[in-house]
Formats: C-alpha cells, sequence, structure tokens
C-alpha cells in the first residue's frame, strides 16, 4: 500500500569478516541519487581495497526506486563487471516479494556475468 | 510485434476534452510547477488513485511505478518547468490513458525520437530493458532511455510519442483486467 507521506531513503553501510551489507529503506527517488551514488563508489572502493567475498544489497524495506537511482545501481555493477576477475566481489541483493517492483525492475540485474549477481527474496 | 507506435504529427488537442471515456470515468488532470520538487507528492497520490480504481495491486503498483518514471522524465526535461499529466480509466472499454505533456530542447526531443525507434524495432518490451540495462552499465551520465525502457517493460503499455515544435507528449494506453 502506498502511504501519504513521502519517505526519506535512508542508506547504512556495515562491515563483516568477509562481506559489506548496504541497507536502504524508504524511498529512493531523486533526493537520493546523489548519496546513493556516493555510498556505492564507497563501498566499491572498499570491498576491493579489502578483497571483499560479498556485497549484500538489502532492499528488503525499500518501497520505491526510481530509475535513476536504479542506473546508479546499474553503473556499479557494470565498474565490478569490468574489473579482473580475480578482483570481483560477489553482489547478493535480499528483496521483498511483497514490494512489487523489486522482482520485476531486478530481474534484468541478474544478465551481469554469470554468478557476480544474485537476487534473493528474504 | 512490439505493442508501440510512433507518431510525429502535430498534436490535434491536449485538452482532457478529447479522452473519449465516458464522463464519469475516474479521471485527473494536474499540470504543476517548479515540478521536481512535487513529483515524490504526486507518486503517492497516483498510487493511491490507482490502488482505489483498479482492480488489483499488482497492476496499481505497475502503473504507479510507470506513471512516475513518465512524470520524472518530464519534469527533469522540461524546459519552462512545468509538466502536465494526465490520467483516465476507462472501466468500460478495459482500458487506462496515460498521458504527460512538457516542452523540452530540441536534444531531448531528438534523443527521445531516437529511443521511440528502437523501442519500435524491440523484439519485446522485456528485452528491451535488459539491454537498456546492460548498455546503461556503460554509460557514465545519462540514463540513456532506462526510464521509458522501464515503462514499458513495467506496465506492459502501448507508447506513443507526439511532437509539435518544442510540445511533446508521450500517451501510454494499457488494457486492464475486469472487477470482481
Amino acid at each position: 500500500m502506498s502511504k501519504a507521506t513521502p519517505r526519506a531513503c535512508a542508506i547504512e553501510v556495515s562491515r563483516g569478516a568477509t562481506y559489506t551489507r548496504v541497507a536502504l529503506r524508504g524511498d529512493a527517488d531523486l533526493d537520493a541519487v546523489d548519496a546513493l551514488g556516493a555510498a556505492l563508489s564507497e563501498v566499491h572502493a572498499r570491498a576491493i581495497a579489502d578483497r571483499c567475498a560479498e556485497v549484500i544489497v538489502d532492499i528488503s524495506q525499500l518501497e520505491f526506486m526510481n530509475s535513476t537511482c536504479l542506473k546508479k545501481i546499474i553503473t556499479w555493477l557494470g565498474s565490478l563487471e569490468a574489473l579482473a576477475p580475480e578482483s570481483r566481489y560477489r553482489v547478493r541483493f535480499l528483496s521483498d516479494p511483497t514490494i512489487r517492483w523489486q522482482m520485476r525492475s531486478l530481474h534484468a540485474l541478474e544478465s551481469f556475468s554469470a554468478g557476480l549477481v544474485t537476487v534473493e527474496r528474504s | 510485434m512490439p505493442d508501440y507506435e510512433r507518431m510525429s504529427e502535430p498534436i490535434a488537442d491536449t485538452s482532457a476534452s478529447s479522452m473519449s471515456a465516458p464522463a464519469e470515468a475516474p479521471s485527473f488532470e494536474l499540470r504543476f510547477r517548479p515540478s521536481v520538487e512535487l513529483i515524490s507528492v504526486v507518486r503517492h497520490f497516483v498510487a493511491d488513485f490507482y490502488l482505489k480504481v483498479l482492480p488489483d495491486e499488482d497492476m496499481a503498483s505497475r502503473l504507479a511505478l510507470a506513471t512516475h518514471e513518465l512524470l520524472e522524465n518530464a519534469a527533469k526535461y522540461s524546459i519552462d518547468g512545468e509538466a502536465v499529466l494526465q490520467v483516465e480509466l476507462d472501466s468500460a472499454a478495459g482500458t487506462i490513458f496515460v498521458r504527460i505533456s512538457n516542452r523540452a530542447a530540441s536534444a531531448q526531443i531528438e534523443a527521445l525520437r531516437r529511443l521511440f525507434d528502437e523501442i519500435s524495432a524491440a523484439e519485446d518490451a522485456a528485452t528491451f530493458y535488459a539491454q537498456l540495462v546492460r548498455r546503461s552499465a556503460a554509460r557514465t551520465s545519462g540514463s540513456g532511455g532506462l526510464g521509458l525502457a522501464r515503462v514499458w517493460a513495467e506496465s506492459e503499455m502501448s507508447m506513443r510519442l507526439l511532437i509539435e515544435g518544442n510540445r511533446i507528449q508521450i500517451h501510454a494506453r494499457g488494457r486492464i483486467a475486469a472487477a470482481g
């Protein structure tokens, strides 16, 4: 269901021993574009430097994402795919099937190199 | 066959009265500026409208996202800060009609022409969307039409581009499931 008022997008980054977790909540619309781009750039740089095995992107509480924000994610994945295979890390999206846009819009992300990107229903 | 047609003929009539649905059909028209700041507010209104008048939530979700993307494109590229959105549901005919209009710079108009040419030549909406995703990955700036490809893939609506001078309209029309 739609809520009556727009919700700001919250971006939280945390790190484990072998992974980085990015949690997105709220609405990723035009107001979130710059922050999302900056966060993903930082995550990418740190993941390479730390030889991170996996980046988990938790969008299970992300109610909306516009195409401009989606483009930020696609650009990030393109940068990842452009790395030498030994420098790459895996990206796993945790989605919520009850948020209807997620599976439809994110399915195309699985077209990146085999095994590089997976979309899971949480 | 792609469910798409492209028109570059003059826009004959941009008024709500040109719509063909019965007078009691659920509909609204929004003309607003400055547009970008209001997009998220309008998106929530549009989502609630669809949830109220459409028979299933999945369809409402798809149409809300598609309408938002059309609106955001129009607002971002409007040269005078104004965008006009019209939505009309014809329950009897089983159709939904979304029309978005704005004035745009010539470069944006040409980019839209090229994109609609690509859409008309595309195999299907899902394949085209996947291709745009891959193409976007190699671009450092601009969306490369990702939003409209998403609209086509998400909404499964037929789309039409109309251009008259610097005014562009995108018409999206789709089928809706019968209630009950």
